[in-house]
C-alpha cells in the first residue's frame, strides 16, 4: 500500500470498495447517513383529492362512457317529461296509478344521475 | 404487484377514491426526484400535478413489465428533466472530486455535536451537486431503489448510474473532510 494514503481512501472508480466503505468509514458513514434523509414532501392536504377530480374529468371518453352518457340524458329527460305532465296544474292531474310512475321514474333519474357523478368524479 | 393491477384496474374504471389512493401511494417518491432535480418548491408542486396526470393519461398503456412505483418514478423523471431542458437547466454539471483529501479517522467524530455539524456540511454539500447526481442518490440511498430499477427510470446504463453516484458520495466526503481539517 502506498504509505501516504490513508488505509480508507478510495480509489476512484472502484464501486465496490465504495459500497463497503459506506460503512466501514466514519466519513462515508455521515455521508450515507445525510443519503438517508430526505425532504419532506411540500403539498397540500388535498393534494391528492384535487388531482382525483382533475384527472377524471380529463379522461378521455370510452364508447361505454358514451352510452352511459346516453341513458342518463334519457333518463332525465324522462324525469323532466314526467314531472311536467304529472305536477304541472295547467295539464291533466295523474289518476293515482300514474302518481307511482311519477315516483318511480323520478327515483330511477335522480339515482341514474347520480351514479353517472360519482363514477366521474364529479362533485354533486 | 398483484396490487398494482388491483390499483391501475380501479383508476382506469375511475372508482371514487382510486386515483387519490394512486397519488397519495406516490406522491413522496414523485416530489423527491422533481425536487432533487429542479431545487424549487413552487416548481415541484406544479410538475407534481403535471406527472400525476401525466400518469393518468398514460394508465392504459402500462403493461406491468415494471412496478408502479419505478414506472411512476420514470413519468416524474420524465416532467423534471423536460422542465430543465426548457429552462436550459444543466442536469450534469460536473463536480470537482478529482482529489481525494486525507484526513485522520479519529475518534472525536463520534462526537453527537461534531457529528451533527458534519451532517449540516454534507447536507450543504448535497445541495450543491449537479441536480442529476442528487436524484441518483436520493433514490438509492432513500428510496432503496436497486439499480436495475434506477436505470429504467432514468434510461442510463447501470455502470453510468454507479459512475454518478460514486463521484457524488466521494464529492460529499470530501468537502466533508475538507471542513474538518484543522485550520493553520
Amino acid at each position: 500500500m502506498n504509505p501516504t494514503m490513508h488505509p480508507m481512501d478510495v480509489p476512484p472508480f472502484d464501486w465496490e470498495r465504495q459500497e463497503a466503505a459506506m460503512t466501514s468509514d466514519a466519513a462515508y458513514r455521515v455521508v450515507a447517513d445525510v443519503l438517508g434523509e430526505a425532504p419532506d414532501a411540500d403539498l397540500p392536504p388535498d393534494f391528492a383529492r384535487t388531482l382525483e377530480r382533475r384527472a377524471y374529468a380529463q379522461r378521455p371518453e370510452t364508447r361505454a362512457d358514451r352510452l352511459e352518457g346516453a341513458l342518463v340524458g334519457a333518463a332525465v329527460a324522462l324525469l323532466a317529461i314526467v314531472a311536467i305532465i304529472g305536477f304541472t296544474p295547467f295539464h291533466w292531474a295523474p289518476p293515482a296509478g300514474a302518481a307511482w310512475l311519477v315516483v318511480v321514474v323520478a327515483a330511477a333519474g335522480v339515482s341514474a344521475l347520480g351514479w353517472h357523478m360519482q363514477r366521474r368524479g364529479l362533485p354533486w | 404487484m398483484g396490487e398494482d393491477r388491483w390499483l391501475v384496474r380501479e383508476v382506469l374504471e375511475g372508482r371514487k377514491g382510486a386515483m387519490e389512493r394512486f397519488v397519495r401511494e406516490y406522491q413522496d417518491v414523485c416530489w423527491r426526484v422533481i425536487y432533487r432535480l429542479t431545487g424549487d418548491r413552487e416548481d415541484t408542486r406544479e410538475l407534481c400535478q403535471d406527472a400525476f396526470l401525466r400518469a393518468h393519461k398514460a394508465m392504459p398503456t402500462f403493461r406491468f413489465d415494471a412496478s408502479l412505483k419505478t414506472w411512476m418514478t420514470r413519468i416524474a423523471w420524465s416532467v423534471a428533466i423536460r422542465h430543465l431542458e426548457k429552462r436550459r437547466i444543466p442536469i450534469d454539471g460536473s463536480a470537482d472530486v478529482e482529489s481525494v483529501a486525507e484526513y485522520a479517522d479519529g475518534d472525536d467524530i463520534a462526537s453527537t455535536l461534531v457529528r451533527e455539524e458534519m451532517r449540516g456540511k454534507v447536507r450543504e454539500a448535497l445541495d450543491t451537486l449537479p441536480p442529476l447526481q442528487r436524484t441518483l442518490l436520493t433514490l438509492y440511498h432513500f428510496d432503496e431503489m436497486p439499480l436495475a430499477d434506477i436505470a429504467k427510470v432514468t434510461s442510463l446504463p447501470v455502470g453510468t448510474i454507479k459512475s454518478y453516484l460514486f463521484r457524488g458520495r466521494l464529492a460529499l466526503r470530501e468537502r466533508l473532510l475538507r471542513h474538518m481539517e484543522p485550520t493553520p
